[in-house]
């Protein structure tokens, strides 16, 4: 279905649930993307997906103007945090668990598995892995600004911190990306 | 003056979302004329933005997850639709809810006058029966002597909060110290028919 998201929005209110639908179809990726980097986890990456539309449902009259994008990852950041604070703090990453393995150890870190390295022939599926060993702050402002085409402005409103702190975490991101993928680094660069 | 890498790379990505103003733009552009370090950095930047961005690389909710809004948007839709079948009902609603917010307050408001203004014109009533030794008869058929409607009009005032010296030329009682006589509680002027005054 054509139209903005306003438009689209707008016809949702008056009954249209297509026009919810083709949004929903819009902004399933880049939203996906974001919360799949937020989380870690496609189960709850799923569930905050499902919370952020039901807000966005419910809550639509709140939509005034400006990116529908930055609104949708404002909503999901909100409810990823208030789910952040729900959680109690019930595992010290120190404390021994099993077999005499601290939390730290248990946990599997951010490095792609052998069979995930081999699996990750295509070009986009080695950034995305790199791009999941970023400190969380940084890997935002990257997801955000490669997935959501947020500008620098709306993600440091986002992050609460100023436009060159924005910018300086996406420089960073890059720098690390630069250094974790190497020789695949040079084959962007070669337009492979 | 002349532009560093370090600015450059920065305004290479500001660049990217159009929050580089114009005199910037030249900036760069001169720059990156002459930096090859810089015009490799941008299109490495592009680059795996661009991969990053490709669909592969990301993965979809699962189905159940876009059934489950579908579903939700649909009862939210058909919950509007009961309640306001046409769009314009809504905004209607909304008008009628308020028109009856002020009407009522105006009224409620003017009752509260109007009822002040009542007590003040059955003390003058009672007040001029005092005067003229009248007995005035309630609706109750109580016959109220001209006696005691100078206590009960001084009452009156001074519920009201008005000095019995400055409304009326009535002599000053102590009334308003005792009990509230029952012929002045429902404090109407119905309660007093001129009527039937003797």
């Amino acid at each position: 279905m054509e139209g903005s998201d306003r438009q689209l929005l707008y016809r949702y209110r008056r009954g249209n649930l297509e026009a919810l639908e083709a949004l929903v179809e819009r902004y399933k990726r880049p939203l996906f993307a974001v919360l799949i980097n937020m989380t870690q986890r496609q189960h709850e990456a799923e569930e905050i997906f499902q919370e952020v539309w039901l807000r966005v449902i419910r809550k639509q009259a709140n939509y005034k103007h400006g990116n529908f994008c930055g609104w949708l990852i404002r909503i999901a950041r909100n409810v990823f945090i208030d789910r952040t604070r729900r959680r109690k703090p019930d595992a010290s990453l120190d404390a021994e668990c099993a077999e005499g393995l601290t939390l730290v150890q248990v946990i599997p870190d951010n490095e792609p598995a052998p069979a995930d390295r081999i699996a990750a022939r295509d070009l986009g599926l080695k950034v995305a892995e790199a791009v999941k060993t970023l400190p969380p702050d940084q890997r935002e402002v990257f997801m955000m600004r490669v997935h959501a085409d947020l500008s620098f402005r709306e993600i440091a409103r986002m992050q609460k911190v100023s436009i060159n702190t924005a910018l300086a975490r996406m420089q960073y991101a890059l720098g690390k990306l630069r250094t974790i993928l190497g020789e695949e680094y040079k084959a962007l660069n070669n337009g492979n | 003056m002349k532009m560093n890498c370090e600015k450059s790379q920065q305004y290479i990505l500001l660049r990217q979302t159009g929050e580089l103003s114009s005199s910037d733009i030249r900036g760069l552009d001169r720059h990156l004329a002459d930096c090859a370090a810089c015009r490799e950095y941008r299109d490495s930047v592009e680059a795996m933005m661009s991969a990053a961005a490709s669909p592969r690389a990301v993965p979809e909710p699962g189905a159940a997850v876009m059934a489950a809004i579908r579903r939700a948007a649909s009862i939210e839709a058909d919950h509007k639709m009961i309640f306001f079948p046409v769009p314009a009902m809504q905004w209607a609603a909304y008008a009628a809810a308020a028109v009856f917010i002020v009407c009522g307050t105006l009224i409620w408001s003017y009752s509260n006058r109007l009822d002040n203004h009542t007590s003040q014109v059955t003390a003058i009533v009672l007040a001029v029966g005092a005067e003229e030794n009248l007995d005035i008869i309630s609706q109750s058929g109580k016959v109220e002597k001209g006696q005691e409607l100078q206590a009960l009009a001084s009452h009156l005032l001074l519920m009201e909060g008005f000095g019995v010296d400055e409304s009326l030329d009535i002599e000053p009682s102590d009334a308003g110290d005792e009990p509230l006589p029952t012929a002045l509680q429902s404090r109407s002027i119905d309660a007093f028919d001129l009527q039937k005054c003797v």
